[in-house]
């Protein structure tokens, strides 16, 4: 596993020159594609950081109305936000939109 | 084309179907209005119809009409016009490829487009007819309309004629709600599933309701609206619905809602469970959030079994209790972790189920 782990440190240095710090204990990051789409479909999807509108700072700089943890999170960044919550990644930033409100993830289904 | 119409009038029939018209559509002509202007026996009228491929609403209203004519204008344009309009009189005339709006001394030249562009649906013929309160049976079950776009065919209300009764059921996977009235048609119809921006835009009041197996049409004095159906398989919902659960439960409407809304201030943004533990004569309401804290709230009970945990989202819980008239509602559970049923004695005809939820 240590042999693995350095192969993969040794490929994001030539490719990117850096290896992105481990994240804290609890903290969550996706692994993959696959589990970044899951993520934003379950709860950036929801959300209302994510919604927000471009703004311009006050050197007339154009900020995009994007969600930061989001934006910052999917390139391999640990977020504090990001949790493990009951064997499941949640953000603790999630505030619902309540236009397109989110599917309860702990209820059962009937079908 | 050339007409003169109350201020008022035109503002009314604009406003009824404008709504249909989809506000952001990239094909100009869908965010348009058809005006046509005729005369007939009983005078002269100006109907609007407007549509979203799906929807076709058309109401009309009284107008002294100088030459008759249809044409295409923009929805928005022509709304803000009629509703800030100074004047109690508006006269609108098509010249060359303006349609010149006056109000008072405000004039506005509005780009056209032709009436033969316009959409339009085969009306066909339906299957059944029948004077109802659509809006009345639709709106305790309207909340639990799904939102998930995978499960299209839960988009929307299923309303089927079952045992000389017009039932009426949405759901979301999570939770279930049926409302039925005795059917006041005598024939009988496959059941339909009505979308959800149709039920938005259901007049009040009892209608004239045309169904067949691919439509619904919907008629109140002027303001008629004809909507595609979904096409797909309801699940059959009368599978998940408990008949043998065994323990009852009474509690007042106001009370379990208010409790709930109190205790989920410390839940959690996503996922407010609350957990119900009943007790002979007192329920308590708990819960836990790791981030945050915890929070308990009691309220008293009609129940006199062996104690019994249950847990549910609290927002599913206080928005399902609220389609009640305000009383006793009673909840009859099975387990933990089957679901429960809600009645009440006070709505009959009303019925909801909930799915429980795993709360740590």
């Amino acid at each position: 596993m240590a042999e693995l782990d350095e192969f993969f440190a040794k490929a994001l240095r030539a490719q990117v020159g850096f290896v992105p710090a481990a994240p804290a204990a609890g903290l969550w990051r996706p692994a993959s594609e696959d589990e970044a789409a899951k993520f934003e479909r379950e709860w950036c999807r929801h959300c209302i950081h994510d919604k927000a509108e471009d703004w311009e700072d006050e050197f007339g700089n154009h900020v995009p109305g994007v969600c930061v943890i989001l934006d910052c999170g999917m390139v391999g960044n640990p977020m504090e936000e990001w949790v493990i919550r009951d064997d499941a990644p949640a953000c603790l930033a999630f505030e619902q939109d309540p236009r397109f409100p989110a599917r309860c993830l702990k209820t059962k289904e009937m079908f | 084309m050339r007409f003169t119409i109350a201020r008022a009038d035109l503002a009314r029939v604009i406003g009824a179907v404008s709504k249909i018209v989809e506000a952001r559509s990239t094909i100009p002509i869908l965010s348009s209005l058809l005006l046509s202007a005729s005369t007939d026996a009983n005078g002269g009228k100006l109907t609007v119809t407007g549509t979203d491929l799906d929807i076709v609403g058309t109401a009309s209203a009284p107008a002294e009409v100088d030459a008759p004519g249809t044409i295409c204008v923009d929805a928005k344009l022509l709304g803000d016009i009629a509703r800030k309009a100074g004047a109690s009189d508006v006269a609108v005339s098509l010249d060359a490829d303006r349609l010149t709006v006056k109000s008072g001394r405000s004039r506005f030249n509005l780009a056209v487009l032709p009436a033969g562009d316009f959409p339009t649906m085969n009306e066909g013929s339906y299957d059944a007819e029948f004077e109802i309160d659509l809006a009345a049976l639709f709106a305790p079950v309207g909340f639990a309309i799904s939102s998930d776009d995978v499960r299209y065919y839960l988009q929307g209300i299923f309303m089927h004629s079952l045992d000389g009764k017009i039932v009426a059921v949405a759901t979301d996977g999570h939770r279930l709600s049926r409302h039925q009235v005795a059917y006041p048609g005598e024939d009988a119809f496959k059941g339909i599933i009505v979308p959800r921006k149709t039920v938005g835009l259901l007049p009040k009041g009892t209608v004239h309701v045309s169904v067949s197996e691919t439509k619904i049409r919907i008629a109140s004095g002027d303001f008629v609206l004809t909507s595609k159906l979904i096409d797909g398989t309801f699940p059959d919902y009368q599978r998940v619905i408990p008949t043998q659960n065994d323990k009852k439960i009474i509690f007042g409407s106001d009370d379990m809602r208010q409790a709930a809304v109190r205790v989920s201030v410390v839940s959690s943004e996503r996922g407010r469970a609350v957990k119900l533990s009943f007790a002979a004569g007192e329920a308590k309401l708990s819960v836990n959030n790791p981030d945050s804290g915890s929070a308990t709230d009691e309220i008293f009970v009609n129940y006199d079994g062996d104690p019994i945990d249950i847990g549910f989202n609290a927002t599913y819980l206080t928005e399902l209790v609220g389609i009640f008239p305000a009383g006793d509602i009673t909840l009859a559970l099975a387990d933990s972790g089957s679901p429960s049923v809600f009645t009440s004695e006070k709505a009959p005809e009303l019925l909801a189920v909930l799915m429980p939820m795993r709360v740590h």
